[in-house]
C-alpha cells in the first residue's frame, strides 16, 4: 500500500470508528458590507517583531505545588485589578496571579452543595458590578464577591438547555450563552425575568463538532462592544443589546482562498472533518480560531499552508500582514487580550518556539534560562505598538 | 516504523471504540443505570423516560462526546465535551489515544 493510499484507509477507518453525526444542512452568509480584502500574494508576510509590538516581556508563573497548571489547553484568562485569574477547565480550578507572576489562590468549589459546582467550563468577572462568576456546562451560573469567597447566588437555565459552553455578560441584565450541542448557537438570558428571552441559530449545527470553529470562544469585547465570529470563514458579528441582532462588522475576504462552506460535506463524522480540515487547509484560510480588536488593530488567528498565522490588519491605514514566524525566527502566541497587551500561556519545554534572545531582553532571557521542565506555565507578555 | 505503531495505535483505538461507542456494550444484566440490555442487538440501550439522567459526573463518560476542540496550541485537541444528553458517551481514553496518534502523524 502506498502512502497515499495508505492515508485514505486511516481515514476511512477513522472515520468508521466514529458514530458522531450531524443533521442540519448548511447555510450560506451574504458577505455584506464591512469587508476587508486579503490578498495572500502580495501582503507582508514576515515583518520584524519590532514592527508589531513595542516589548515582548515573560512571566513565569510561581511554581508551588497548589499552583501548577496543569496544561495550557483549556485555558480561560482574564485580567482583573491587577491580577491574573487563569481558569483551568480541565482542573476545574480558578488559578490567581499577581501581574508579576507570583501565586495568590485559587478557587476551586467542587461539590453539590450551594456554591459549589462538578464542572466548570467558563468564567468571567463581570465589568459591572467586579462579582466573580463561574459557568457550570449544564446551564449554571454561580455568583460570587471579586475575591471569589463569599458565594452570593446562582441562576439555572431553563432544563431543555442541557449543555452550554461559553458565556458573556451583555449588561447589567442580560448574559449570552453559547452552546456547540443545543438547537440554538446563542441564548439571551434575562436575570430579571429568569427566563431565555431570545435565541439565534447562527453556526450550522454540524460544524460544532469539526475544526471549523473557534478555539476556547466564539466571543470577544471591544470596548462595551460584544463581538461573535464564525469560526470557519471569519465573519465577525456585533451582538446588539437592544435587539440581540447579529450586526455584521468584519468580513476578511482572501478571493480564491474563501473558505465555500457549500463544498463541505455534511453528515461526516468528527475524525473524517478533522483530515478533511487538514488537507483543505492548506490552500484555503479557513479555522479562524481567535479575534483581538483594539483601537489600531484587528488581529485574528487563522490556519493557511497548516501553519497557524495570525492576521494584522491595520484599521487607520488599513494595512494588513500575516504572520506565521517573524524575522527573529519565532513563531507567535497570541491567546488573550488586555487592552492593548495580549498574552500566550506555555509550557517550559515549547517556549524556544516563541522566544529567543532576539525576542526578548538580555535579563528576560536569562530568567527563562533558569526555568525547568518542571517550572510553572510560563506568560509571555506582547505590548502592541 | 511509525506504520506500525499507527497501526497498533489503531488497533487499541479500534478495540476501545467497539467496547465504548455511542450504544454501551457489556455483560447481559450489568447495564449502567437508566439503561436496559437489549438482546436482538446485545446492547445497552437508553431506557425511553426522559426523566432518566444517566450522566457521569466525571470529566468523560455518558453525557460527553468526543470533540476536537481547537485550542491555541492544539497539543491536545481531542476531549471529552459536555453535551448533557444521555446517549451521548466519550471514552477518555480514546481521546487520548486520539491526541496521541495525532502526535506520531505530526511528527
Amino acid at each position: 500500500m502506498n502512502d497515499k493510499n495508505y492515508n485514505y484507509f486511516i481515514v476511512i477507518l477513522f472515520a468508521l470508528l466514529s458514530s458522531i453525526s450531524c443533521t442540519r444542512s448548511a447555510r450560506d452568509f451574504d458577505k455584506g458590507s464591512n469587508i476587508i480584502g486579503v490578498d495572500l500574494d502580495t501582503i507582508q508576510y514576515q515583518p520584524s517583531i519590532k514592527d508589531l509590538f513595542e516589548k515582548v516581556e515573560i512571566i513565569p508563573l510561581e511554581t508551588k505545588k497548589e499552583s501548577i497548571i496543569e496544561s495550557s489547553s483549556g485555558l480561560k484568562h482574564q485580567v482583573y485589578k491587577d491580577r491574573h485569574y487563569i481558569l483551568s477547565t480541565k482542573q476545574n480550578k480558578l488559578f490567581v496571579f499577581e501581574r508579576k507572576g507570583s501565586f495568590v489562590k485559587t478557587i476551586e468549589k467542587i461539590g453539590n452543595g450551594p456554591g459549589e459546582y462538578r464542572m466548570i467550563y467558563d468564567f468571567e468577572i463581570s465589568r459591572f458590578d467586579g462579582k466573580l462568576h463561574l459557568m457550570a456546562p449544564y446551564g449554571s451560573i454561580l455568583i460570587y464577591d471579586s475575591e471569589g469567597e463569599k458565594f452570593i447566588e446562582s441562576f439555572h437555565l431553563p432544563d431543555s438547555i442541557r449543555a452550554v459552553h461559553q458565556f458573556k455578560i451583555l449588561n447589567e441584565d442580560i448574559y449570552v450563552f453559547n452552546s456547540d450541542s443545543e438547537n440554538s448557537d446563542l441564548y439571551f438570558y434575562s436575570k430579571s425575568k429568569n427566563a431565555i428571552v431570545s435565541s439565534l441559530s447562527v453556526m450550522p449545527n454540524f460544524l460544532r463538532v469539526t475544526p471549523f470553529k473557534y478555539a476556547r470562544t466564539p466571543f470577544y469585547y471591544y470596548k462595551d462592544s460584544l463581538r461573535y465570529f464564525m469560526g470557519y470563514d471569519g465573519t465577525v458579528f456585533n451582538i446588539n443589546p437592544e435587539n440581540f441582532s447579529l450586526d455584521k462588522r468584519y468580513f476578511l475576504d482572501f478571493g480564491k482562498r474563501n473558505f465555500i462552506l457549500k463544498d463541505l460535506p455534511l453528515n461526516e463524522s468528527v475524525i473524517y472533518y478533522y483530515e478533511y480540515y487538514k488537507s483543505i487547509a492548506n490552500k484555503i484560510a479557513t479555522g479562524f480560531a481567535i479575534y483581538f480588536e483594539t483601537d489600531k488593530y484587528l488581529i485574528s488567528r487563522y490556519d493557511l499552508k497548516n501553519n497557524i498565522n495570525y492576521l494584522f490588519y491595520n484599521k487607520q491605514n488599513k494595512k494588513i500582514m500575516s504572520v506565521f514566524k517573524v524575522k527573529e525566527d519565532v513563531q507567535l502566541g497570541l491567546s488573550f487580550i488586555e487592552s492593548d497587551t495580549l498574552y500566550y500561556f506555555v509550557p517550559v519545554d515549547f517556549a524556544h518556539l516563541y522566544l529567543n534572545d532576539k525576542v526578548v531582553s538580555v535579563e528576560n532571557f536569562e530568567k527563562l534560562q533558569k526555568l525547568t521542565s518542571d517550572s510553572n506555565l510560563l506568560m509571555i507578555k506582547y505590548v502592541l505598538k | 516504523m511509525k506504520k506500525i505503531l499507527t497501526t497498533i495505535l489503531l488497533s487499541i483505538i479500534f478495540f476501545i471504540a467497539d467496547s465504548g461507542s455511542t450504544k454501551a456494550q457489556t455483560l447481559p444484566g450489568s447495564c449502567p443505570e437508566g439503561m436496559a440490555w437489549d438482546p436482538d442487538i446485545f446492547f445497552c440501550v437508553i431506557l425511553e423516560d426522559p426523566a432518566v439522567i444517566t450522566c457521569d459526573s466525571g470529566t468523560s463518560g455518558y453525557c460527553f462526546e468526543l470533540r476536537f476542540d481547537k485550542d491555541v496550541n492544539e497539543y491536545c485537541p481531542w476531549i471529552c465535551k459536555w453535551t448533557g444528553k444521555a446517549n451521548d458517551y466519550c471514552n477518555r481514553l480514546y481521546a487520548i489515544l486520539l491526541n496521541f496518534c495525532i502526535s506520531l502523524d505530526d511528527n
